[in-house]
């Protein structure tokens, strides 16, 4: 028995010897980051894969689980504790994504002034030295793709074409995607008939899927989905009809989708283009200034001239007059010529999008 | 938007529900109660989207879904055997052990899904269901065939009869011989192999991937429409289409007078007033829910 707490004492004594020691290699240089991300992880296709792949691409794929590392929540609860946890190993900075995190985000922040720690699409937490809060101006990426798809309808001669838009749970941000597409159609035409629906779900695509043969029956061209899961129903319909010949056509979000929308023998897509929002802009934004020491709290917006939005051009049949008036767009946008409305009210005010929405903008 | 228009849309809403709810209807009439035709539906799903995907990134064509529904069938219906151990053989409590099948899909799927994609859910399914020139998908023909041929087996075989025996007087089928054990087994492994049927349609028809989401409760739809539907092949039938439409509705009918919120709530609120309407008379099998135990006098 004393033969072996001997032999237990050693072992933990050399590990904690190893494992301090391990810890001041890596400080020598590049920062440690951790990213916590919620149950989806950071396989999430989405949000969190982008972040992943931002702070990869920052270390080069080397010094995973020294230099960066993940860590799961299972439930919200876990958000707080998961925060003082990576906070006691000392790492140099927290990153988070999603305004899930905010408000255990908002707490720790207050708790510990030291730790630094980004948050991905929240703008309106107390500002805090050590939080850097990024905000991504989707309508400006969205009024791109909204610019294609009118493009791509008037290049195909549809004189009166109807675009749809499919949202998930109606809130400010998604109401941010919606105005954003609805000004880029208006702006090819003016007169454009629009259709909304929000599925109240990030997750029934057969919802979505029923919303969208109806209105491609009834004679929508084009459908956005800003909606996760729900707009894969969209995706879906659209490449079921383009297979049959029928000229309709989905847009993707987020990432981008063209290779959901494929179809038949693979080689053509359903998907026209997609919204790209890169959040991996921020991880990488964030490292670079923790390691040259120049981290400033505060609200960073991300935007065409960050390059944080775009819009995808996979699709070999996006027409060269969709992409041109694209590139004329964000080249507009840049220069402060067109300026992009937020808010489905500023939009309506301006005389833009249609009374009769189903976006909010609380 | 003409209500011809809307058929061939709410009977592919409707299928998976239907297909289930009489998965659930046959296990229940045997007597054992299955809360997890949820998990079931999603296991199906999973297994059908990754089968197909497999075989098509192999080249091969539109054969391939109906490998993936084959193997959706088998997988939960094998899924389901833990339930049929559990509420048969253990004699434990069939909701816990339904409800423990229910968790152990959402783990499992995501971590099948995992294992193979790198991720939370499966790629794109390039090839799906196609409609008819009616505007129908196979999964429609598929429904109506699992409800003709369940009246039948019920009403019009004597493995029928002994699988009603056994859900209503399970001592007295086994004092004419019947092995109820063997019929309870049986009544279990259908409803997996048509949540399993479920899951894959709802995939194949609806969507382009299986996600952890995709079902999204309609197993448990499924479940309020067998007791809503009186246990009979013809009452579930109407439940799962009003269920179905409801839905279905919810989004045809968005943006005229009728809030959408209207028709959401409708299966949840029809299955509590049928359920109290009803309460006096009892249309349940007798013994479902009940493990039976053999006398040993």
């Amino acid at each position: 028995m004393k033969k072996f707490l001997v032999i237990l004492l050693v072992l933990l004594v050399s590990f904690s010897i190893f494992a301090k020691g391990g810890k001041e290699e890596t400080k020598s240089s590049k920062p440690t980051v951790a990213i916590l991300t919620d149950a989806t992880g950071v396989d999430d296709k989405s949000f969190n894969a982008a972040a992943w792949r931002g702070i990869k691409q920052f270390y080069n794929n080397e010094g995973e689980g020294t230099l960066y590392r993940n860590i799961t929540a299972q439930s919200s609860d876990d958000y707080l504790p998961n925060l003082k946890n990576t906070a006691a190993q000392g790492y140099d900075l927290i990153i988070t994504t999603g305004f899930t995190w905010g408000d255990a985000v908002a707490a720790f922040c207050a708790e510990y002034p030291n730790q630094k720690v980004i948050i991905v699409d929240v703008d309106y937490l107390p500002q805090t030295a050590n939080l850097i809060q990024y905000i991504y101006e989707e309508e400006q990426g969205s009024y791109l793709v909204g610019v294609a798809a009118a493009k791509q309808a008037q290049h195909d001669g549809i004189s009166n074409p109807v675009f749809g838009f499919i949202g998930g749970v109606p809130g400010a941000t998604i109401t941010k995607f919606e105005i954003g597409y609805i000004e880029g159609i208006k702006s090819v035409f003016p007169n454009a008939k629009i259709v909304d629906y929000y599925a109240n779900s990030w997750g029934a695509p057969e919802l979505a899927k029923t919303q969208a043969k109806s209105w491609y029956d009834s004679g929508v061209y084009c459908i956005f989905s800003a909606a996760g899961g729900t707009g894969g129903g969209t995706i879906a319909q659209a490449a079921e009809y383009r297979a049959a010949g029928k000229n309709v056509w989905a847009i993707g979000v987020d990432s981008d989708q063209y290779e959901d929308g494929l179809y038949g023998d693979k080689t053509k897509s359903a998907v026209l283009t997609s919204m790209l929002k890169m959040v991996e802009n921020s991880t990488i934004d964030a490292l670079t200034k923790v390691e040259n020491g120049t981290f400033v709290g505060g609200v960073v917006t991300q935007n065409m001239k960050t390059e944080g939005v775009g819009y995808a051009t996979t699709n070999a049949e996006l027409c060269a007059e969709a992409k041109t008036a694209c590139e004329a767009a964000k080249a507009d946008i840049l220069s402060g010529k067109i300026v992009v409305n937020k808010t489905y009210a500023a939009s309506k005010a301006a005389g833009i999008a249609p009374a009769g929405l189903g976006a909010i903008d609380d | 938007m003409n209500i011809l228009n809307m058929i061939p849309t709410i009977m592919m809403v409707t299928a998976p529900i239907l297909i289930t709810a009489i998965g659930g209807m046959i296990c229940e009439r045997s007597g054992v109660v299955n809360v997890a035709l949820e998990g079931l539906m999603s296991i199906g799903a999973c297994a059908a989207a990754c089968t197909a995907f497999i075989l098509q990134s192999t080249g091969a064509g539109g054969g391939s879904v109906w490998v993936g529904v084959l193997i959706a069938m088998l997988i939960s219906g094998i899924i389901s055997l833990i339930h049929a151990v559990a509420a048969i053989d253990l004699k434990a409590n069939q909701t816990i052990s339904g409800t423990g099948i229910n968790l152990l899909a959402d783990g499992i799927t995501i971590f099948a899904c995992q294992v193979l994609f790198g991720m939370d859910r499966t790629d794109t399914i390039p090839i799906r269901m196609h409609t008819d020139g009616l505007g129908f998908y196979p999964s429609f023909y598929i429904a109506i065939g699992v409800v003709v041929l369940s009246w039948f087996v019920l009403y019009k075989t004597p493995f029928g009869m002994h699988l009603r025996a056994c859900g209503e007087h399970p001592a007295a089928a086994d004092s004419v011989g019947i092995n109820v054990r063997r019929v309870r087994y049986i009544g279990v492994f259908v409803s997996g192999v048509l949540g399993g049927l479920a899951g894959a349609c709802a995939v194949m028809t609806q969507t382009t991937q299986f996600t952890s989401t995709l079902i999204g409760g309609r197993g448990f739809i499924a479940l309020a429409a067998v007791a809503f539907g009186r246990w009979t092949p013809i009452g579930v039938l109407g439940a799962s289409v009003l269920f179905g439409a409801s839905q279905a509705l919810s989004v045809l009918l968005s943006g005229t007078s009728i809030p959408s919120e209207v028709f959401n709530i409708i299966p949840y609120a029809i299955t509590l007033i049928a359920l109290i309407a009803f309460s006096g008379k009892d249309f349940a099998p007798r013994s479902a829910g009940l493990p039976y135990e053999k006398s040993s006098s």
